[in-house]
């Protein structure tokens, strides 16, 4: 395969990859989620597209996700909680591609390494989800209100569940389908 | 297959909906800033008569425009009640032990619930009149200047094409295997929670096998009909810019300078 026909490979998985974490993002777990943010699989597919195919494009297609993400569902109070929930939250999962999985490693090894690049790319999202909590809630609640510590909870309430949810899942891909997560 | 909406469009015939994409996405983009100008009953008051004329315009039912607010309106209530109870200023109305409701607290939390519910009713009133395809091909005709900055404005907006392109179909794909998985004794949606989770494995391998198999027949029917960038495309769904679209960002640069008048 030349290069072109590689891009043109690389821009089509990403549109894939993201249209599955949308229908992912459908199957919501239920808990008391009730604005903004749930425990989901939507994740999942930008981890393992970061992983297949590095930061780069782990990242493009994560800030993309984000953007539709939006478009379906929008839920917009401030400015800079937009770009911090939407755009930038998914973008920053994508550091997950910073691992890397070959084919010599051993299983356990591979084990290791999707649960430090899940909890890579959702610590990175625990910190956009707080910065915007903090941000717009900051500007809305009167001073004195112990903005840090909601954003910090609430998020990591439905981002911990996720976590666990996805390294899990994806740790049984290793033994059953493990070409999909090795760096192409 | 091909007409499921996803997302919150309202199909209709509205000016709103009319509109073209462009000029709805620079009017809410202004507007989620210019909202935070207002700071009094006036300017709030001129800001809540906009949006209420945006949704007669609009022309969509309210139970619509309730559903984009429900997941909110919670965060409202918390807000409004925190505001109304914590800031300390004007008058007291009441007062006992812990509760403080003065005059000041009272504004206050009503200046910031209806600047919350005006900026979610603005995002909502275009995600309920523009289709998620529409606002792509807005934002990449926007977004086209940065093109001059190397970034990939095509790439990103066919990213979000084919994206939103493939998630009916996939979807389609998904109920298939999961009624698939279902006939060789998988259950998806019973059981305790760790049996559930695992359940996922069956419907994911597959799905992600054939995802990846269709973004590889996508790439080489591409390059067989000769795709090579933005380089002389001609587009499918043209946009249109017309007199209701001008009107519009009239409206909105006109009320910066009525809006910093008016504030106290």
């Amino acid at each position: 395969m030349n290069t072109q026909t590689n891009k043109v490979l690389l821009l089509t998985e990403a549109a894939i990859m993201i249209a599955l974490s949308v229908i992912l993002s459908f199957m919501k777990f239920s808990g008391p989620w009730l604005y903004g943010g749930s425990v989901s699989f939507e994740m999942l597919p930008i981890v393992l597209f970061a992983l297949r195919r590095g930061l780069l494009w782990g990242a493009i297609s994560g800030a993309v996700y984000g953007i539709i993400d939006c478009l379906i569902d929008p839920w917009v109070v401030h400015p800079v909680q937009f770009l911090l929930d939407y755009p930038v939250a998914f973008l920053v999962v994508g550091f997950a591609g910073l691992f890397k999985i070959t084919k010599a490693q051993s299983n356990m090894k591979k084990v290791w390494i999707i649960i430090s690049a899940t909890a890579l790319g959702s610590f990175l999202r625990l910190v956009s989800h707080f910065l915007s909590g903090v941000i717009w809630f900051g500007s809305d609640a009167p001073k004195g209100t112990p903005v840090a510590v909601y954003s910090f909870l609430y998020s990591l309430g439905y981002i911990l569940p996720s976590f666990i949810l996805i390294a899990f899942v994806l740790s049984l891909f290793v033994k059953s389908a493990p070409q999909l997560l090795e760096r192409k | 297959m091909m007409n499921i909406i996803i997302g919150q469009y309202v199909p209709g015939k509205s000016i709103l909906h009319h509109m073209d994409p462009r000029s709805k996405l620079l009017a809410v983009f202004a507007l989620i800033f210019i909202v935070f100008l207002a700071n009094n009953w006036v300017t709030y008051g001129v800001i809540v008569i906009l949006t209420l004329v945006a949704i007669v315009l609009s022309r969509v039912r309210l139970r619509f425009i309730y559903k984009g607010l429900k997941p909110i309106l919670l965060v409202i209530i918390i807000t409004f009640v925190l505001n109304a109870f914590f800031t300390k200023s004007g008058e007291a109305i009441f007062d006992y032990g812990w509760f403080h409701l003065t005059t000041g607290g009272l504004q206050q939390a009503a200046f910031i619930s209806v600047r919350l519910l005006v900026i979610v009713i603005m995002t909502t009133l275009l995600t309920l009149t523009t289709t998620p395809i529409d606002i792509t091909d807005g934002l990449e005709n926007l977004l086209r200047p940065f093109k001059k900055l190397r970034f990939p404005v095509h790439e990103f907006a066919l990213m979000m094409s084919i994206a939103l392109r493939f998630i009916p179909t996939l979807m389609e794909e998904t109920e298939k295997i999961m009624k698939a998985q279902t006939a060789r004794g998988v259950e998806f949606s019973s059981g305790p929670l760790t049996q559930r989770i695992k359940a996922i494995l069956p419907l994911l391998v597959p799905l992600f096998i054939s995802a990846f198999k269709r973004a590889e027949d996508l790439a080489m029917a591409m390059e067989a009909r000769g795709y090579r960038g933005d380089i002389g495309r001609t587009k499918l769904r043209l946009l249109k810019w017309g007199l209701k679209d001008s009107l519009l960002l009239l409206v909105v640069i006109v009320l910066i300078p009525v809006l910093v008048l008016l504030r106290g």
